[in-house]
């Protein structure tokens, strides 16, 4: 690296954090108590960064130096968020998703491609009793919320706050282009999950257990409109009204782990999800590049059916629908 | 700190890090395309360096500028590599793992636990057979070395040091205590890629997916005696000489993640697997607490199927099984 590129990423990274809306220069100029001059100087090289202010912005920032110069080779750095901590909950959870999403949103060119194990997560959002059982489950087995210990499901349990954010959410995903790589087990543990409900007796009538089914249902023929439309929508709106921004493949192959890269104008972001609900992120390229070659890998194995492959697009969805068929049939 | 005790410590890394026969001031100078007497001022902390000299002498001399200036980013740092065909071969991945296998044999206390998502890996170790199609698989199909792009699936083709190295690696297994958390769509994945190389005529004839068929029933097999007798063995050992102790737990509601946690005398290391075959490794203390955690949580939701619990453990080894045997009657053979 020459000259002042060091400083000049620096720069470039903080102003990848900032919203469109804030001022760089101001941002800078405020943090390590400069004139607005002279941090502009800076941001375009022709003053040196100094160690003091090197710190100070990367404190302020929470940015780990030793990644955005890739000091030490071989190692990757991620940000973590974790959803069962005491000061996090599942409405900040849901914020931070959104703000991801808009965040990339904001771009020119974009893209999130998504190697699932599950269900995309956006997708358990359509319908309310699908989302009310979703953010049951999530609440009382995965966060293991004190307030859940001896509660049994209804569905009037999902906050209004809760059903709102969830709502967005989607929205925001549907405005952004996305590639989707799926096989027929995604839907499993959802089902496994009402199973396990019902076996435990947490439902308070079968009639509930029916309505979450015929929810995750009308999810799933919900979702093979979009993939036939090659586009995102909610239910009720119009499809012809929408871009074409969604590319969904069935795999055959591998069952994925869930991680989604969100490429935008500059970069690429890998996102690592683990223990159900967490997640952690990397933009470090010797990380991200690799991964989306093998995304992209994937992609290559795997059948397209959106928009085309009308048949195996039935396939796909058959096995899915079956499968809910089956257990509805057993209740 | 203030930063010229940064600037002071900086300087004292370096020290260490230069070897005693060079001169300090000289290869500070030479880096930063200076004189050596500015270098030397700078050394004395009578010139403070800028962010791109630190930069310079960071990168060179490998120190983490994220210590050295007490930088908290809330972030965890991961170490890791990916096969491919030209850097990282699948002879190096298995290296490496078997090393990191002995490292964990040389504690005196260690445990691992396996979060599956499929069939943990070092049992795909147990028969060849099977050993032989998941490397196939893996460098034909899901890495696409372009040496494997014509190929046919051959049980021959398996280098012997290949499974020479398999058995190091599973006979370092063997001997840890392990708890795995299995779900009834762990082995769903290795059937389907047995049916999509039927499928897509990679086999010879169905006498090979006879075969790896009837490798998956031994594996099977296998796995449920070390079940019942709740500790591990060598496979074929008419003995059946106790190993380490397994644990096998049986969760209904999550299928895992292949995220493997080891738990050594003072330690914990979480391995997680991304993009399906490559792991990566971290020692972070909160995030490894938290994995430890969520793992617990899960066992408690989980049936112990191991040792005790005996009609659950028929009942799930029975459920796999009934599906390889399906599969089984559905070859042309």
């Amino acid at each position: 690296m020459a000259d002042y590129q060091s400083q000049e990423f620096l720069f470039q990274r903080i102003k990848e954090l900032l919203p469109l809306h804030v001022s760089l220069v101001d941002t800078v100029a405020n943090i390590i108590h400069v004139s607005s001059d002279s941090a502009y100087r800076r941001i375009r090289g022709e003053t040196p960064l100094v160690l003091d202010e090197a710190r100070e912005l990367c404190t302020h920032f929470k940015l780990s130096l030793d990644q955005i110069l890739n000091v030490q080779g071989g190692a990757t750095m991620f940000q973590n968020v974790r959803i069962n901590t005491k000061n996090y909950n599942y409405e900040k959870y849901l914020t931070g998703l959104i703000k991801h999403v808009e965040y990339a949103a904001s771009f020119i060119q974009k893209e999130i491609i998504y190697l699932t194990k599950d269900m995309a997560v956006f997708h358990n959002f359509y319908y309310r009793p699908l989302t009310a059982f979703r953010y049951f489950f999530w609440m009382k087995s995965i966060i293991q919320d004190p307030g859940f210990v001896d509660k049994e499901f209804e569905f009037s349990i999902l906050s209004e706050d809760a059903e709102k954010l969830s709502r967005e959410l989607v929205m925001a995903y549907n405005k952004v282009p996305s590639v989707e790589i799926c096989n027929t087990e995604c839907i499993n543990s959802t089902i496994s999950q009402i199973e396990f409900y019902k076996d435990s007796g947490l439902f308070t009538s079968s009639k509930d257990i029916r309505t979450v089914y015929e929810s995750l249902e009308e999810t799933i023929l919900h979702l093979k409109n979009e993939v036939e439309y090659g586009a995102k929508f909610m239910p009720g709106e119009n499809p012809e009204s929408k871009k074409s921004n969604f590319l969904f493949f069935y795999n055959r192959i591998i069952l994925g782990d869930n991680t989604v890269m969100v490429v935008t104008d500059r970069v690429k972001t890998a996102f690592i999800n683990y223990d159900v609900l967490d997640y952690m992120s990397t933009q470090d390229e010797s990380f991200c590049n690799p991964c989306y070659d093998d995304l992209h890998k994937m992609m290559k194995k795997s059948t397209l059916i959106s928009q085309t492959g009308e048949k195996q697009r039935n396939i796909f969805f058959g096995i899915l629908l079956n499968k809910i068929k089956e257990r509805k049939k057993h209740l | 700190m203030d930063i010229n005790e940064i600037q002071q410590q900086l300087f004292q890394i370096i020290k260490n890090k230069t070897l005693p026969e060079a001169s300090m001031p000289d290869e500070v100078a030479k880096l930063l395309n200076i004189s050596s007497d500015s270098a030397y001022r700078r050394m004395r902390c009578e010139k403070q360096i800028t962010f791109e000299e630190l930069y310079v002498l960071a990168s060179h001399f490998k120190i983490s500028l994220d210590q050295l200036m007490n930088i908290s980013t809330n972030g965890i740092l991961f170490q890791g590599n990916y096969v491919n065909e030209k850097t990282y071969s699948f002879d190096q991945y298995l290296t490496g793992m078997l090393q990191t296998m002995a490292y964990f044999s040389s504690f005196k206390n260690k445990e691992i636990y396996y979060s599956c998502k499929d069939m943990p890996l070092f049992n795909h170790f147990l028969v060849r057979e099977i050993a032989a199609f998941k490397w196939f698989f893996w460098l034909k199909t899901y890495l696409k070395f372009p040496t494997f792009a014509k190929r046919k699936f051959k049980f021959s083709d398996y280098p012997d040091n290949l499974f020479q190295l398999d058995q190091q690696v599973l006979g370092l297994y063997n001997q840890l205590a392990s708890r795995e958390i299995w779900n009834i769509e762990s082995m769903s994945i290795v059937l389907r890629q047995i049916e999509f190389y039927r499928d897509a005529d990679v086999f010879e004839s169905d006498e090979d997916a006879l075969k790896l068929y009837e490798a998956l029933e031994k594996t099977w097999d296998h796995l449920e005696k070390q079940a019942a007798l709740g500790y591990k063995f060598k496979i074929g050992d008419p003995e059946q000489k106790p190993l380490g102790e397994y644990k096998m737990y049986f969760n209904e509601v999550l299928l895992g993640d292949n995220s493997i946690l080891v738990i050594t005398d003072n330690m914990k290391m979480a391995f997680m697997t991304h993009t399906t075959f490559n792991f990566m490794m971290t020692r972070d203390v909160a995030f490894t607490e938290n994995m430890y955690n969520h793992m617990q949580t899960q066992m408690k939701r989980s049936t112990l199927i191991s040792d005790v619990s005996e009609k659950e453990r028929s009942r799930f080894f029975r459920i796999i099984r009934e599906r390889i045997h399906k599969r089984k009657e559905a070859l042309e053979v």
